[in-house]
């Protein structure tokens, strides 16, 4: 085996190591990503996507390594002959053992996806049944149901849902009312739980992959931030922190507080409300830009790399 | 009017009715005056979800509701507020989880803000 793919090889896992270890950790431990949760999202997103295709990466590159050097000429020698009908020509047990496995990272990724899609679409639509049944639709479209419990939610879907309970209702003036209903609705607007929906799909597949959990529970708080900011536009930031701290206040003297399966609570809801009481000061432009460009050349390079073949 | 309102109009009307009801009394209490045809078929729907239970009065069949509003408000609650640590829902709460200890942190910054209004 050509030792130039080897070391290309090795360097792109050791890409993806770092970027599942310290690049992850450091993320999540960041403090700017309250100030553009929007950035920091696709940030979480590029991080995850670039991990990905450097390790299949890193197998296409062991797989095609005898065909040509240097390794994107091997690519393309490789293109030409799955479109000329003979893909495994010249490759030896290994070779078919990396390509293998690089076909498999992609399914495997596509199907815990697929799988997380199915298993939520399934759970909601008991819960739609019930909520359908139960809720009493007030004439903006908001769907109450009879519970002493203050709680407010996005049930997503073709026709997301949003839910709230009479305990919310006595609890809150007109303002925080409607600025927990349009925080919800920023969500439905939003698809937010589509842009979750990888993340939840890896953190479940991956429960002890650290990187995996920190990803998840750094997505859902940015995604969190996302509808403050879009309720703060609306009604103030002080009326969407006065909402979180009373409805805290409400659950926690209704009962025992449900504890996060992520695991990563701690200090969430504070950093909420801290926030909202704050101005807002988004990162700078020229930050932003970078991470945007980042998250654009990382699908484009390994398209940049194949598209000479196919001309 | 859709199934879906019309189920959600017989549950409600049987659910303020303990001693159970009558098709025809079903029919002549909503407001939408279906036939009583129609609301038997609504009922049949139900029964088959085991929402509705009924039970032989002479020539006619009285309707009950299995479990009481109350009940199934309190099922939907426990399932979306994940306290079955039902995750797969993936609903976007308002309020997710709370640290006991952010509620006292809350109530020191909750008025500071207060005070600022």
């Amino acid at each position: 085996m050509p030792s130039a793919a080897l070391a290309a090889a090795v360097c792109l896992v050791a890409v993806t190591v770092v970027l599942l270890g310290p690049a992850a950790g450091r993320l999540s431990q960041a403090r700017w990503v309250e100030r553009s949760p929007r950035t920091a999202l696709v940030l979480w997103q590029t991080l995850l996507a670039a991990a990905f295709s450097c390790l299949v990466a890193a197998l296409l590159t062991l797989a095609v390594a005898p065909l040509a050097s240097p390794v994107p000429h091997g690519l393309h020698v490789f293109t030409r002959q799955v479109l000329a009908g003979e893909p495994l020509r010249d490759l030896g047990g290994v070779q078919l053992a990396c390509l293998a496995g690089a076909i498999a990272v992609v399914g495997w990724s596509a199907s815990i996806t697929a799988c997380a899609f199915v298993r939520q679409a399934r759970r909601r639509r008991g819960h739609r049944r019930q909520v359908d049944l139960l809720a009493t639709r007030n004439e903006d479209g908001v769907h109450l149901i009879d519970h002493a419990v203050p709680a407010a939610y996005c049930l997503p879907g073709l026709r997301p849902r949003i839910v709230i309970t009479s305990g919310l209702v006595g609890l809150l003036d007109t303002r925080e009312l409607a600025a927990v209903i349009d925080h919800e609705r920023a969500h439905a607007r939003g698809r937010h739980h589509l842009l979750l929906l990888p993340f939840s799909a890896l953190a479940s597949a991956l429960p002890h992959l650290p990187a995996a959990r920190a990803a998840h529970t750094g997505a859902a708080r940015l995604v969190e931030m996302l509808a403050d900011d879009a309720a703060r536009e609306r009604h103030g930031g002080a009326a969407v922190a006065r909402a979180l701290v009373r409805v805290a206040e409400g659950r926690a003297q209704a009962g025992p507080l449900p504890t996060s399966v992520l695991g990563a609570a701690e200090g969430a809801l504070t950093a909420r409300v801290r926030r909202l009481t704050r101005q807002a000061s988004p990162i700078a432009p020229w930050q932003r830009a970078l991470v945007y460009g980042a998250a654009l050349a990382l699908p484009a390079g390994p398209l940049a790399v194949l598209i000479p073949c196919m001309t | 009017m859709r199934l879906g309102e019309l189920e959600r109009a017989v549950m409600n009307e049987l659910w303020t009715r303990p001693q159970g009801a009558l098709a025809r009394e079903l029919a002549e209490a909503l407001p939408s005056q279906p036939a009583v045809t129609t609301v038997l078929t609504i009922l049949d729907r139900l029964a088959r979800k085991e929402l509705v239970r009924r039970e032989r009065t002479g020539r006619a069949h009285r309707y009950f509701a299995v479990h009481s509003k109350e009940a199934h408000a309190a099922d939907a609650m426990r399932l979306a507020l994940g306290q079955a640590g039902d995750r797969e829902l993936a609903l976007t709460h308002f309020l997710d989880v709370v640290d006991p200890e952010d509620v006292a942190a809350l109530r020191r910054l909750l008025q500071g803000i207060e005070g600022e209004d």
